[in-house]
């Protein structure tokens, strides 16, 4: 197997395994702060904003793993 | 009292961001390349946008609103996922700006918004006093 097949094969694979992921992250990040602000309302506001942050770090492992994808498309 | 940790310190890191972008901006322009610098501060735009889309649909969806909301709540929603990947896709597919300068600039948001929670962690701990001197305190001059 030359080195562009195995690229073809591996970055729809890579994506698609990060995009996984980043889904699983999320739902546990997300499903855990909504339980946290359930039991805790008084520090909603907090809360909110480290789910947000954490959210947009989550995806931005998935935009990152799409950028390499489109740097290594490049070479093939 | 400020809520130094609300949801107002992501507007303060995507402000600083974009004020962050926009210095580098010249810079870049002279030492590296005028493409890459307007990559950086394109990508930077781009990764506050996707911040502040996040934050105004998680709170639009979270408090409780009249019903006119849903529809503020569908365009936000229409923006931030088909049309804001849309504009990240065209903007690797166009190849104009290097795929490089494009996530330098989407990680200055997430460099920003960890710097500036540890900065107030280290405040809030007092391992970094930030109590001016005596000779400038307005309360001990008599």
């Amino acid at each position: 197997m030359d080195v562009g097949t195995a690229l073809g094969f591996g970055l729809p694979l890579g994506v698609g395994i990060a995009a996984i992921g980043s889904g699983l992250g999320l739902g546990r990040a997300v499903g855990s702060a909504m339980e946290a602000m359930g039991r805790q309302p008084e520090a909603a506001g907090k809360i909110q904003t480290g789910m947000i942050i954490g959210a947009a770090f989550i995806e931005a492992l998935t935009i990152y793993a799409l950028v390499a994808v489109f740097v290594l498309l490049a070479k093939l | 009292m400020i809520d130094i940790m609300g949801i107002d310190f992501i507007n303060r890191v995507a402000k600083t961001s974009f004020i962050l972008s926009l210095i580098q901006f010249p810079f870049t322009a002279v030492y590296w390349s005028f493409q890459n610098a307007s990559g950086i501060f394109i990508g930077c735009l781009w990764g506050a946008a996707n911040i502040l889309l996040i934050k105004y649909i998680i709170t639009g969806l979270l408090t409780p609103k009249p019903s006119s909301s849903k529809r503020k709540m569908l365009i936000l929603g229409f923006i931030k996922f088909p049309l804001l990947y849309g504009i990240g896709f065209l903007l690797l597919e166009i190849g104009y700006f290097s795929a490089i300068s494009l996530l330098i600039g989407f990680t200055i948001i997430f460099l920003v918004a960890l710097l500036k929670a540890l900065g107030i962690y280290l405040i809030d701990n007092k391992i970094i006093n930030t109590e001016l001197p005596n000779r400038y305190n307005r309360s001990s001059i008599k």
